[in-house]
């Protein structure tokens, strides 16, 4: 007799965490998500490309991935999804938390640290502009959420940073 | 002139990307081998791979490796190219890189220095263009480099103001200010931006016209005097002013407009003794009138879009009258057919502020099909790097009408898959699927009217497909080594029996 398996993963995108799960016998595959149930049918085309029919449709599915992100593209757009193993709290939210502390002002993506606008000491505004980021030719302006004192600056005009790099650390007063 | 009328025998490509790429293959095609060039970050490039011969003209930052003359003229004694084709960006618009092509007796692939040097300047350009008669913005009638003098001149024209750069193009650079308040910090990043894309740092003012279109003709003028235009582009689709949807016929224009419009675009490239193919680019305003806004002095990003309907190659044209050639064909030769349409595919984060988005291209699939084109200078596995244009490639579509383009294109976007950096193609999709676009109601803020926010509308199949996709290839990963250890019951997957991840009832 055959023996019904079944594996979960869970997925974060943008945030949110999805679970899934297989479930096949040598005869039947099947996927659950949220409560609902679907019969699949998978066939790789590719190292890239699946062809999918779930639920009685196809899709041609293209995917991508490094470590546990996955980069899922079909009609034209594309799903990043983080896969999360184990029941910690997943690191893409932890540290997508830490980029936002307060205070705390980190290059939105990799580029050019274009003018660092205040000093060690100073006491910045809310909105004021405190440094400026450019990447491929857009300057972006790193501005304080509100009334703060520079408490420490991390980066120099010209210096490369990557996306999340802190910048500068405010103190709210 | 003495570099005119010879055949070119090697042509070195100044530039990168999707465009450098494009100049390479109509070499190719004239039987001319090609030299590219590029910057450490891009020694896997694209336009690398397809050149004949490729030479590293220095480090990443433009101003080392794209911007730099000597490197690039060293580059094409070193290699015997005779002809340099700029591209777009860069040096393309360069009157001293043009001037100092002429004097190393290299063949510049575009007008002569004298004639870059007037309309590369926007404001001569402007007065130029105003005594030839043809209509222009009303702004400051010269430049400057010292931003206390702007206030005056911004009073003068009256609030909100535009500034641009003087030797700008492709929107770089230009800012709307509103106030008086916000127009120091705004002159000073517009020549910080400026300074640092094109080497001249001056900027000027113009008046800001609210919801024009942006109506642009593409001209061809031989070194003999003769000077054809190939019909209009629209391009109102801007974001941060930088065009992202084009298309041809524009629905703005009845045919005497038209005629009206080409004739002022000749006019415009006879008053300023221009040769090879540009650009004329006009503002039409709510009321039908139009406003000469100024001359690119090169290939535009969009002109696939007039070589669908009109049939004409532009870049081997411009080959042609690089050698000396006379145009082939008149005004009256030009017949057009159909509709097109060119989306550009940019590196770029639309559910966030069209953030750049740099980084490795995990997987490109292009899109295909009849009267689908892609102008690509990407490749699975390519790097995106940090410090140039976020452009990527182009979609080009050419249909009957505009209505059949419009679903051609939709169709096309939906074939393009491009995975491991956030690309500019969900967005284009639900800007060409809009039913004012539909409607042809597309000025140049389409984007702020209609489109933001943003945010990727992602339907509960979608998500679907995508969470198993993505399970399917964990189980296939979890997958231990052949021949390594033991599995344990879980990891003997039925997802992996049979023919690969095969499942269900055959």
């Amino acid at each position: 007799m055959a023996q019904t398996r079944s594996k979960s993963f869970q997925f974060i995108i943008d945030g949110a965490t999805h679970g899934v799960t297989l479930i096949g016998d040598s005869g039947h595959g099947r996927v659950r998500i949220a409560g609902r149930e679907f019969e699949i049918q998978a066939l790789p085309v590719s190292p890239n490309c699946l062809s999918l029919r779930i639920g009685g449709r196809s899709t041609t599915v293209y995917l991508a991935g490094e470590g546990t992100r996955r980069f899922i593209g079909l009609a034209g757009r594309q799903l990043v999804l983080e896969e999360s193993r184990g029941s910690s709290a997943d690191p893409a939210r932890r540290q997508a938390q830490a980029s936002q502390a307060e205070g705390t002002l980190s290059s939105p993506m990799p580029g050019q640290v274009v003018k660092i606008l205040v000093c060690e000491g100073d006491m910045v505004d809310k909105n004021q502009t405190v440094a400026i980021v450019e990447a491929m030719k857009m300057e972006n302006e790193l501005k304080a959420s509100g009334r703060a004192r520079v408490i420490k600056i991390s980066a120099q005009d010209g210096d490369l940073v990557d996306a999340g790099e802190v910048i500068v650390e405010l103190e709210a007063e | 002139m003495k570099a005119k009328k010879r055949k070119l025998k090697k042509v070195l490509v100044a530039n990168r990307g999707e465009i450098a790429v494009r100049v390479i293959r109509a070499c190719r095609e004239a039987g001319i081998p090609t030299v590219a060039v590029y910057s450490s970050a891009d020694s896997r490039a694209l336009h690398v791979q397809m050149a004949d011969q490729a030479v590293c003209i220095g480090p990443p930052p433009p101003v080392e490796s794209y911007l730099n003359v000597d490197s690039i003229v060293s580059a094409a004694r070193k290699t015997g190219a005779a002809a340099i084709h700029p591209g777009y960006g860069f040096l393309s618009e360069n009157a001293q890189f043009a001037a100092r092509c002429e004097r190393e007796g290299l063949n510049f692939i575009g007008p002569s220095a004298e004639a870059l040097s007037l309309v590369g300047d926007k404001v001569a350009s402007r007065r130029t263009m105003s005594k030839a008669g043809i209509p222009i913005i009303p702004g400051m009638r010269s430049k400057g480099k010292d931003p206390g003098r702007f206030a005056a001149e911004a009073e003068k024209i009256g609030y909100p103001v535009l500034i641009k750069a003087s030797a700008g193009g492709g929107g770089k650079g230009m800012m709307v200010v509103h106030s008086a308040k916000e127009l120091r910090p705004a002159v000073e990043a517009s020549m910080r931006v400026a300074g640092g894309a094109f080497g001249d740092a001056s900027v000027y003012l113009e008046k800001y016209l609210p919801a024009p279109r942006h109506v642009e003709f593409q001209v061809l003028a031989d070194t003999h005097g003769n000077v054809v235009h190939l019909y209009e582009r629209e391009c109102s689709i801007q974001r941060r002013h930088q065009k992202i949807v084009e298309e041809t016929p524009s629905v703005a224009l009845d045919e005497k407009l038209r005629a009206r419009m080409g004739e002022a675009a000749v006019a415009a490239v006879k008053a300023s003794g221009y040769s090879n193919a540009g650009t004329v680019e006009f503002l039409l305003d709510q009321g039908g009138k139009f406003y000469f806004l100024e001359v690119n002095a090169r290939l535009q990003v969009e002109h696939p879009i007039t070589e669908l309907t009109t049939g004409v190659d532009l870049v081997r044209q411009q080959l042609l009258v690089a050698m000396g050639a006379k145009l082939s064909f008149g005004q009256k030769d030009i017949v057009r057919r159909g509709h097109a349409v060119e989306c550009r595919i940019y590196a770029e984060d639309p559910a966030n502020g069209f953030m750049p988005s740099s980084g490795r291209v995990a997987f490109l699939k292009e899109p295909g099909g009849p009267g689908v084109r892609h102008d690509c200078g990407i490749y699975s596995g390519c790097e995106v790097p940090v410090h140039y244009d976020p452009i990527l490639s182009k979609v080009i579509v050419w249909a009957e009408d505009r209505e059949a383009a419009r679903h051609r294109m939709l169709s096309a976007l939906s074939e393009t898959i491009i995975l491991g950096v956030r690309t500019t193609v969900p967005f284009l999709q639900d800007v060409i699927a809009h039913r004012e676009f539909a409607a042809g109601n597309t000025r140049t803020d389409f984007i702020e009217t209609y489109m933001l926010p943003w945010k990727e509308s992602v339907d509960e199949r979608m998500l679907d497909v995508a969470l198993t996709a993505a399970a399917i290839d964990s189980q296939n990963r979890s997958r231990p080594p052949a021949g390594g250890s033991t599995r344990s019951p879980e990891q003997l997957s039925p997802w992996q029996t049979g023919s690969g991840w095969r499942i269900g009832g055959e």
